[in-house]
């Protein structure tokens, strides 16, 4: 198995994809000439030459409306987002066209659109530019809510992310771009709607998707060396969500932590919870509990910022606060 | 001086009672601590003791009127006292209970209306410590609306067991009573732990017991879990309250086995995979449903004034669980097939262990049968199950010498025996109904034909 970052199992993806069907092409900021903001379209303008891979202005608004039009008429567009943050300037082509259309034109147009990018906190990057917003999409019905945290994931998620026919929200990690690891060499995708466990465990359960991930691996490890068995779940998708994956785990341990990266007041971890307590609630040995970014817009400080974060600290904590 | 007698809270949680019967008449001395009518709570019909002594000079509300706590529903005072303003009080004090009171039931439907309430009674108490113990995982919200409505409740003594729900299905799976568990987590909060240590201790304490340890075993205390308190109760009753008497039959089971042969032989070859295998049970359910048809004097109940005669044929079937046994019941037994029987046998019998029978699947039966054949007991007498009027004890089919055409030859005899409740079945009534059902279990082919 090739050992590949995150950016370039993104990257393979998109190429795989983009070499067997013509009616792919990637558009955004920089993704051209300069090769990425990420780097994550390292290669294709020269692979695929402009028509296919098309710099924009800087108008969010703009090329994800054009971007919408084209799925329209039946090209199979995806479209880059430096990060998630600028979208926002383009949120009503997102969620009033995007995640709209098929339905009200009563299935005349169908919405093969990948909107994708980085997402969460990047680093130093101030409160306006790290922020997680995968709840806010999760929320709207019409569109597929995709956040994977490996290579691999990364790799099989963008594949089947781009052969749906729904706009699908991809969103990315600015810290995991650099992150390895193992991906498969044969073609492969990972369908919609399935988490994986990503660690066994039996004494607790922490149920995280994206960067968080890494999180609850690292305070998985300190754990184990306080003789304390964590169980991962890794949603993978937050749209469409692996129900089963979480009940079988609740089942198993009995208690659960969410952990994500973006904020407490009505984040996806308020629906994991209200999920579990409704329908594994005669499983549960204490309230489900939640380590989240906390509510304050996110510092520029990196003292301020890690604390900020649902770091390996906050994690150990709240386990062994829910362990006691 | 005369006093109003209110509705007593019976029951911590009990904000309404209904007056299921007065026993005191008016005009009766009553002494305190006398009982004055049964109450029937949200849990069970209780009596409703006297805090006074005197005379019940008036009965303010009938039976059947149902109440909240603290509304007038009697007068105690001396004889000839003047009531005319109390009685102004209660009726002023009471206007909702006026609305709400059905008139007096009228006579003729008195009798029809007693078995519900009494089977009705049943399920309640069935289910009482489930119950309980859900109450306690209502949401806070709710809570504390019922705090507000009735301030006195936590003056009372707090019942409220604070546990995780995993704490509490397993308790109730278990039997086991979460007000003797000590918590440990949050806030004293019992967890699955503290109920499985609990548990544990009593498990370890077995094992003691098998080893070749020449130590005695420590006494064990096991708390009583609902179910365990409702057998007790209800078997003591049947027991103590209905003339029992036994009719045993020997029964020659040759057709029988044969006919249970044939019946999944022909199963094997012509139905699906899915039909369920035939046990002897199962045709003594079809033969017993198809004798209480023609015998509806023994699918009968007691009902104090009279005797009700049902007009449906629900057999129950008692089936042990772990620490009690449930009767689910085969509802219109008579109309069903040996195979429809025997597949709703299996699905409740399964539902019964994984204690997921609903109420209405366990009460309610005319007549119940107990077999302990699977065991090898021979024969034995069971408790009727009350309100009904009979049980059939089913023993195993043994080898035997028949005597055939005068010969002594080995056969196959299976024994039943009929416990009878006197006031319903008489000794001839309960042997014609055995003829029938003998004839039934030895020609199994008139099952066909009935």
């Amino acid at each position: 198995m090739a050992i590949l970052t995150y950016r370039e199992a993104l990257n393979r993806a998109m190429v795989e994809e983009m070499e067997k069907d013509p009616l792919i092409y990637l558009m955004g900021e920089e993704v051209g000439h300069y090769q990425g903001a990420y780097k994550v379209s390292q290669g294709m303008l020269e692979k695929f030459g402009e028509d296919r891979v098309i710099d924009t202005p800087i108008s969010e608004n703009g090329f994800a409306g054009v971007g919408i039009g084209s799925a329209m008429t039946g090209l199979r567009p995806i479209i880059e987002f430096m990060t998630w943050n600028f979208s926002l300037v383009a949120i009503d082509q997102i969620i009033n066209s995007a995640a709209k259309l098929n339905y009200m034109s009563g299935g005349q147009f169908p919405m093969p659109i990948v909107f994708r990018g980085a997402g969460g906190v990047g680093g130093r990057l101030g409160a306006q530019h790290s922020q997680a917003f995968e709840s806010w999409y999760a929320h709207v019905p019409g569109m597929k809510v995709v956040c994977p945290a490996t290579p691999k994931d990364a790799c099989g998620l963008l594949k089947t992310s781009i052969r749906d026919n729904n706009p699908t929200i991809f969103i990315e990690s600015e810290v995991l771009y650099g992150v390895k690891g193992e991906v498969p060499d044969q073609e492969y995708s990972i369908p919609f709607g399935k988490g994986e466990i990503k660690r066994k465990g039996t004494d607790l359960t922490i149920v995280t998707w994206s960067r968080a991930l890494i999180f609850a691996e690292e305070a998985a490890k300190v754990m184990e060396k306080e003789g304390v068995s964590v169980e991962i779940v890794d949603l993978r998708t937050l749209r469409p969500l692996d129900e089963a994956i979480i009940y079988e785990s609740v089942k198993k341990t009995n208690k659960v932590l969410v952990i994500e990266e973006g904020w407490p007041v009505a984040g996806f971890g308020a629906q994991i919870a209200y999920l579990i307590q409704k329908n594994a609630f005669d499983y549960l040995d204490h309230p489900v509990e939640r380590v989240t970014q906390r509510d304050v817009p996110m510092s520029y400080a990196a003292n301020l910022e890690r604390e900020t974060l649902p770091n390996v600290d906050r994690v150990c904590a709240a386990i062994r606060e829910m362990l006691k | 001086m005369a006093k109003l007698i209110e509705m007593t809270q019976l029951s911590p949680t009990m904000t309404e009672g209904t007056i299921v019967k007065w026993i005191k008449k008016e005009g009766e001395a009553v002494q305190a601590g006398d009982v004055l009518a049964e109450v029937e709570t949200d849990k069970a019909v209780m009596e409703m003791e006297a805090y006074d002594s005197g005379v019940l000079l008036k009965i303010v509300e009938g039976e059947g009127a149902k109440l909240k706590v603290g509304m007038a529903l009697a007068i105690i005072g001396k004889p000839g006292e003047d009531i005319t303003e109390l009685l102004k009080n209660a009726m002023s004090n009471a206007p909702k209970s006026m609305t709400e009171t059905s008139a007096p039931i009228a006579p003729n439907s008195e009798k029809v209306e007693i078995v519900p309430i009494e089977s009705k009674t049943q399920a309640v108490v069935e289910t009482q410590t489930i119950r309980e113990t859900k109450s306690n995982s209502l949401p806070r919200s709710v809570d504390s609306e019922n705090k507000r409505e009735t301030p006195s409740l936590e003056s009372k003594g707090n019942l409220r067991v604070l546990a995780s729900p995993l704490a509490k299905s397993i308790a109730i799976e278990q039997g086991l009573d979460l007000h003797l568990i000590i918590g440990t987590g949050p806030e004293g909060r019992i967890t699955k732990k503290d109920v499985l240590d609990s548990l544990g201790s009593k498990q370890a304490g077995k094992t003691n017991g098998s080893s070749f340890n020449s130590e005695v075993p420590n006494d064990e205390k096991i708390s009583l879990g609902g179910m365990r308190k409702t057998i007790a109760k209800r078997l003591k009753d049947s027991k103590l309250n209905l003339p029992h008497f036994y009719l045993n039959a020997d029964i020659n089971a040759k057709n029988l086995e044969n006919f249970r042969k044939e019946l999944n032989d022909f199963r094997e070859k012509n139905l699906p995979e899915t039909a369920p295998k035939i046990s002897i049970n199962d045709i003594i359910v079809k033969a017993v449903a198809s004798s209480l048809r023609l015998h509806p004097k023994v699918n009968a109940s007691w009902a104090e004034d009279s005797i009700i005669q049902y007009g449906r044929v629900d057999v129950g079937i008692a089936v042990s669980l772990d620490g009690g046994l449930l009767t689910p019941v085969i509802r219109n037994t008579d109309k069903k097939s040996i195979l429809q029987i025997s597949a709703e046998v299996k699905d409740l019998a399964k539902k019964a262990r994984d204690r997921k029978l609903k109420p209405e699947e366990f009460t309610n039966g005319t007549f119940t049968i107990s077999n302990l054949g699977m065991y090898g007991i021979s024969r034995f007498t069971a408790i009727i199950n009350e309100p009904e009027s009979a049980i059939l004890a089913v023993g195993a089919i043994e080898e035997k010498p028949v005597v055939e055409n005068g010969q002594v030859v080995a056969g196959k005899m299976l024994s039943l025996m009929l416990s009878c409740d006197h006031r319903v079945v008489d000794g001839a009534i309960g042997a014609e109904f055995l003829r029938t059902l003998r004839a039934f279990l030895e020609n199994p082919a008139l099952l066909s034909g009935i």
